[in-house]
């Protein structure tokens, strides 16, 4: 029997399937892309209606995560919630992963001058705080282009234009994007620069490839193992980052839950009615380490050699 | 034999380091004690706790977290008890013309401040004065002095001197209003502009010496404690009795106001009886944390409501309004927001005033097909093409819970789903400041009086009615302008308010919510904490703590 050629993704693949932390963090992964997709369908309770005779309930069978203060479900809310972090993690990440590549890689491939004006300019973008920034986004722009939204959907009767999501989401969670991409550019050009180098680069260019090819076709596929590493990481922070301003009011507005305003809220009442506070703590934090422990998988997987 | 004088004198072995020890524990536990028996034999020290690192603590502001202590270092005109009923002070007589116009107060001959000065009738003009002062921004001086002769100019900043207040001699004041005003004698019944001394607080250009009243700068105080020491880094202030306080002895021996900002943190150290009472705490667990007691007090005449805004689409559809009204369980409203109390629901403008129980007046009904209907006759057909809806003041979590509860009916009963919320209260001034159409806020009198109730909420002269819901009736200002007229005992005065708030009503310009209860905001072995709707501890000489 002929044995199946092997590459360096197949190889990978069996070894993060060895590693059985990194295994159960892709599941629980799994299980959050799952769950942000049919959320709205799978829920027990419609996250946004209340019953007043049923306020701040327990665990129980017929709410498995309790009830809030409106009387509404918590589960019901946190899977809601899960859509909410997924969408702002993809969207901050995805965002900040085509900067951060497209950049990278021109400053570590061309070198001089580009290479200069790109890492100052990276450097100046590090220094930004993230949570000035969504602050003045909130406080500035979004208002704004809430308002021409709503202008366009009178306009139109187009509901897309009342999907708070498209502000809320992309607009401030997106803002976030545009300053997270220098770590991404940094490993990027690092690649990029000890790739341009290798011989198999060297022999594409005495083929007479243009710059962009060999860009495209020989270096950046060589240099994804890290990126894929990053980006694991970058997801579950860009998470917490969401929960994080949420829980300061300068994220998702009620009544849409995230975890975030979830956490807040729980933590205001968290001595009487605990399980308000601990259902999306404790999400978040299984998600944040879900992704932590892929993220340790992937650069095990990907890069052997560095494993101790 | 050899001798080791120092080793006696240095080493000690297991048994002797134990029985030292112990020796400690136990005459630490003794003075201890005996220390807390000393301070306690020293008097009763009562803790509270403010929920913020305020800056300014002068008395003449009229507003603000401060304000809420001023009666308990502060004497006032006179004031009202906890049931509602005037009580003299620094002015013990109060005397009307004829036509209501001009009143001549009479001094309490025995009232002294702390350093042992006469409490003057021109001190008495003085503090009125500096508080009318633009400098001194005074947030509520106007519900003292707007009627006084003079007061307009000084307000505006072309005078020092209120030509209507006159000084007779030290014990007689008498004030010349610019039209009748039979219950002006109330309207000074409060601490918006507390008797200070004149010669201290207010310099030579006539506006108010800054921190007059820090003890460092001798500042001396006219209610039964005075203020020993303020660190506003800190956050704390101490309080200790006026030694020439010239109403009764207070009882504490020590009033200590520290900040603790976070509600959960304070809640705790409440709990734990560290700490006392409070200046305001607001939670939707504090029935349940501390007790039904720490929340209790009286109905005060303050309301809070939603209020649309007429001017601002779709609002300016007196259809969609009444839609947007009859589509709320108000009941359902009270129990999201305030389950356990201690607020009440309502139905009217003006409460806990005279009048304000008014048998002829139609609670707005929960009727969802009425809103339908409503809704579907308005210009908008429907709830598709209404704008979004903007919600400001939704600052506290009952606050919250109150709009959510509202946009909920709303997409339940009307289909209405684009509804927006802000914290900021009071004037919004965001980029989409001309978009909003429903503020929330409250409005109420520091008078126990229907027409003086509804003339600062509802006439189109009032700031609630321009500001908030653009909103002008000329024959609702007609009614409240000739109730304001009427003396206190006429029934007409009631009368014509109740009309105008009926007349109000049929505009559908607001969602009733509640009537306010005046916590005491202290822990039930806190004894004479009762407030008053001047938000102010009615005695703070009979406070004590069990």
């Amino acid at each position: 029997m002929e044995d199946r050629p092997t590459s360096l993704w197949r190889d990978a693949w069996k070894r993060l399937r060895r590693n059985k932390l990194a295994v159960t963090g892709l599941w629980i992964v799994a299980v959050l892309v799952l769950v942000a997709a049919i959320g709205p369908w799978i829920t027990p309770y419609d996250f946004l209606s209340q019953n007043l005779d049923a306020r701040n309930l327990p665990p129980s069978l017929s709410h498995l995560f309790g009830t809030d203060d409106l009387g509404r479900d918590v589960i019901s809310r946190v899977i809601y919630g899960a859509r909410t972090a997924f969408l702002v993690a993809v969207c901050v990440t995805v965002i900040a992963l085509l900067i951060g590549v497209v950049l990278g890689a021109i400053a570590g491939f061309y070198g001089g001058i580009f290479d200069r004006v790109m890492m100052w300019f990276t450097d100046m973008t590090m220094s930004v705080p993230q949570l000035l920034l969504v602050v003045v986004i909130n406080a500035s722009l979004k208002q704004p282009i809430a308002t021409w939204m709503e202008g366009m959907y009178l306009a139109t009767l187009n509901p897309i234009w009342r999907n708070s999501a498209l502000v809320d989401f992309v607009l401030v969670f997106g803002s976030m994007a545009l300053i997270s991409w220098p770590p991404y550019a940094r490993l990027v050009r690092a690649q990029v620069l000890s790739i341009r180098s290798r011989p198999y680069v060297t022999a594409a260019r005495a083929l007479g490839l243009t710059n962009r090819i060999i860009l495209l076709r020989y270096v950046l596929p060589n240099a994804m193992g890290p990126l894929i590493v990053a980006v694991s990481a970058g997801l579950g922070t860009a998470m917490v980052l969401e929960s994080a301003f949420s829980f300061l009011g300068v994220g998702v507005n009620p009544p849409t839950p995230s975890w975030g305003n979830m956490i807040s809220d729980g933590l205001r009442v968290w001595t009487n009615y605990p399980h308000l506070l601990i259902a999306p703590a404790a999400v978040l934090a299984v998600v944040t380490v879900a992704f932590n422990f892929l993220g340790d998988g992937l650069n095990d997987a990907l890069n052997p050699k560095g494993q101790k | 034999m050899q001798t080791s004088n120092t080793a006696h004198a240095t080493v000690i072995n297991r048994r002797g380091a134990l029985k030292l020890g112990l020796g400690s524990v136990v005459a630490a536990a003794a003075f201890g004690a005996g220390s807390r028996i000393v301070m306690a034999q020293e008097g009763q020290v009562l803790k509270v706790i403010n929920p913020a690192f305020s800056q300014d603590w002068s008395p003449l502001r009229g507003g603000g977290v401060p304000f809420r202590w001023n009666s308990i270092w502060n004497a006032s005109a006179m004031y009202f008890d906890d049931k509602g009923v005037i009580q003299p002070y620094v002015i013990t007589e109060w005397t009307p013309s004829a036509d209501f116009a001009t009143w001549t107060f009479k001094l309490d001959p025995a009232a002294k401040f702390s350093d042992g000065s006469a409490i003057t009738a021109g001190d008495v003009k003085a503090s009125w004065e500096v508080s009318a002062m633009p400098a001194t921004k005074n947030q509520r001086i106007d519900q003292v002095l707007a009627n006084v002769a003079g007061y307009a100019a000084v307000k505006d900043g072309a005078g020092t001197d209120i030509s209507g207040i006159v000084a007779t001699d030290d014990a007689t004041l008498t004030v010349t209003l610019t039209g009748p005003d039979p219950i002006f004698f109330q309207r000074i019944a409060n601490h918006i502009a507390p008797i200070v001394k004149g010669a201290q607080a207010r310099g030579a250009d006539g506006n108010e010496v800054a921190e007059f009243y820090r003890p460092e700068n001798g500042g001396v105080t006219s209610g039964p404690f005075m203020l020993e020491a303020i660190d506003l880094d800190a956050g704390t202030l101490s309080f200790v009795p006026n030694p020439n306080f010239f109403g009764p002895k207070p009882i504490l021996a020590r009033i200590e106001i520290t900040a603790i900002e976070d509600a959960v943190t304070a809640t705790q150290m409440l709990k734990s009886g560290e700490y006392q009472a409070h200046t305001e705490l607001v939670t939707s667990t504090i029935i349940a944390d501390l007790g039904a007691e720490f929340a209790a007090g009286p109905v005060i005449p303050t309301s809070q409501h939603f209020w649309f805004n007429a001017a601002r689409a779709p609002m300016d559809d007196p259809k969609v309004r009444e839609a947007l009204i009859l589509a709320v369980d108000r009941d359902g409203l009270i129990k999201a927001s305030f389950p356990d109390g201690p607020h009440t629901k309502t139905d009217t403008v003006m409460n806990s005033v005279p009048g304000a129980d008014d048998p002829a007046f139609v609670p707005f009904p929960f009727d969802p097909e009425a809103a339908k209907a409503a809704l579907a006759a308005s210009t908008y057909g429907g709830p598709e093409k209404l704008p979004k809806l903007l919600f400001v003041g939704i600052s506290s979590p009952a606050n919250e819970a109150a709009a959510q509860y509202i946009a909920e009916q709303w997409r339940q009963n009307l289909g209405i789903t684009a509804v927006d919320m802000k914290p900021q209260q009071d004037q919004y001034s965001g980029p989409d400041q001309n978009a909003v159409q429903i503020f929330r806020d409250d409005v109420g009198t520091r008078v126990p009086d229907a027409a003086s109730y509804l003339s600062g909420s509802i006439a189109s002269t009032s700031g609630n009615a321009t500001g908030k819901m653009s909103y002008k009736n000329d024959k609702v200002d007609a009614l409240i302008a000739e109730a304001l007229t009427k003396p206190v005992e006429d029934p007409a005065r009631v009368a014509l308010a109740q009309e105008a708030q009926r007349l109000f009503r049929d505009d559908f310009m607001f969602i009733p919510w509640y009537r306010q209860t005046m916590s005491r905001w202290a822990g039930a072995n806190v004894v004479g904490m009762e407030k008053n709707l001047d938000w102010q501890v009615v005695a703070p000489w009979a406070i004590s703590v069990n």
